[in-house]
């Protein structure tokens, strides 16, 4: 009995940091208008993926950031695996540099987020150019990328909540990924 | 055990990688190929998703509004007076309308005009939308259940916002007019000469193949011009506001962002035209 449970939280456990990506990105797709800021939308799936490889790699999985990626598209109505295989590639990038953010402060943090924020949106802007075969304009996109690192504070306010509630993982985070 | 286990973990997250990226890559493919399967999943998982975005929504519409609200408590007095002259204006015109109507019902009977087609419609909330800079589409909380089909118009009370591209049971996909592969036939309202309105994901539209000698002008009204059989005759579509390089630009009437409501209109000409999906292009999404 006692081990299903175990079992059991082990698995929210392990879906928290995919769930919380989902969510976000579900919260960026609703309709909202505030202001002149217009039809902008924020990469919340980025800021998560981010967020989690830095502080639990051994959860935000390939698999947690692609399943992320794919509600993107879908909710979206973006080309399917646009999103995801941009997520897959920051994960990878971000987890090469994860143990040089552990323990710093905040601000080292957000301008680690600026430089991968933009080429991530960049990335994005250029697979659904080759996808749509058209060139896009890039001004959103530049407008996109700032609109997300404006946000990474309050979001990562949220997800260190959310982190501080699970149990630390048995190996070190170094091992992991 | 412990130390096997471990190194078959790490070898699965090593071949991770390269095993979903090449998935991601493959869905790309599949979806610009326009696979069947690809469009059904979609819809199939916007189903399942949108009850989960309804009730995600809900919160953020609330801190809508209420910005809105702040917003509009500034401008009340300028906002009444305005009121207050376009009252006027308006009960001037709805004279008007209802003389013209009166003489309309007259010259129909007169010319035996065969009745168009009344058109049903569902009201259904915007539960999404995706202002990406790649695509611009918005979910509703309608699909087949209620009635809905491909290609049929969803229009607010300023005019067209876009066509039905994607259906669920319970919920559909909106293409906007500012999408990329959006044209719409569209008629000037004063010369009633026929165009196109173009979308490229930017909040303009343009306007394409306008006939050799049509006077176009700055502040011209488009409606739909009902050619193709998608959207029914004379629905408000825009306003031109300005040129550029030989092209016409166009204001859209419909705010998708300030959009809570749409409804959707079944307008049916049976027998007379092919179905959307029988008719191909227009009707799809990618």
């Amino acid at each position: 009995m006692d081990g299903k449970v175990g079992k059991l939280r082990q698995g929210l456990v392990a879906l928290a940091p995919p769930l919380t990506g989902i969510v976000l990105v579900l919260i960026a797709a609703t309709p909202l208008y505030i202001g002149h800021v217009g039809q902008i939308m924020p990469q919340m799936g980025v800021i998560a993926v981010f967020f989690w490889v830095i502080y639990r790699p051994d959860l935000m999985t390939y698999g947690a950031a692609f399943a992320i990626g794919l509600v993107a598209d879908l909710v979206t109505g973006a080309p399917l695996g646009v999103s995801a295989l941009v997520l897959l590639v920051l994960r990878r990038v971000v987890l090469a540099q994860q143990r040089f953010f552990i323990g710093k402060p905040f601000h080292v943090l957000w301008s680690g987020f600026v430089l991968v924020a933009l080429p991530a949106a960049l990335l994005q802007w250029l697979l659904a150019s080759i996808y749509l075969f058209a060139g896009l304009e890039i001004l959103p996109v530049l407008l996109q990328a700032a609109l997300t690192t404006i946000l990474f504070p309050p979001v990562s306010w949220v997800l260190t909540r959310c982190q501080v509630l699970l149990p630390m993982p048995r190996t070190p985070l170094h091992n992991r990924g | 055990m412990l130390k096997s286990a471990l190194s078959l973990g790490s070898a699965v997250q090593r071949f991770a990688f390269p095993l979903f990226a090449g998935l991601a890559i493959g869905l790309m493919v599949l979806s610009r190929i326009e696979h069947p399967a690809v469009s059904s999943v979609r819809a199939q998982a916007v189903d399942v998703l949108a009850p989960v975005i309804a009730v995600v929504s809900r919160p953020m519409a609330a801190i809508d509004s209420g910005i809105a609200r702040v917003d509009h408590f500034f401008d009340v007095y300028d906002e009444n007076v305005a009121l207050r002259e376009e009252n006027r204006r308006l009960l001037h015109w709805q004279a008007t309308a209802r003389q013209l109507d009166a003489e309309n019902k007259d010259f129909r009977e007169l010319l035996s005009t065969v009745a168009e087609p009344r058109n049903a419609f569902v009201t259904a909330r915007l539960i999404g939308m995706s202002s990406g800079n790649f695509v611009r589409t918005a979910l509703i909380n309608a699909g087949t259940h209620d009635g809905i089909a491909v290609g049929q118009a969803a229009v607010t009370d300023d005019g067209v916002m876009g066509r039905i591209v994607e259906l669920g049971t319970r919920s559909a996909r909106i293409l906007l007019l500012t999408d990329l592969n959006s044209r719409v036939p569209v008629a000037l309202e004063s010369s009633r000469a026929p165009a196109v309105v173009a979308g490229d994901n930017s909040n303009i539209l343009s306007l394409m193949f306008v006939t050799d000698g049509a006077n176009v002008q700055i502040g011209e009204r488009l409606v739909t011009s009902g050619e193709g059989g998608m959207l029914p005759p004379g629905l408000p579509v825009g306003v031109v506001t300005g040129f550029e390089d030989g092209i016409w630009f166009v204001t859209p009437f419909v705010e998708p962002g300030r959009v809570e409501f749409v409804r959707v209109l079944d307008y049916a000409l049976p027998g007379l035209l092919p179905t959307t999906r029988e008719a191909g292009a227009t009707g799809q999404l990618w």
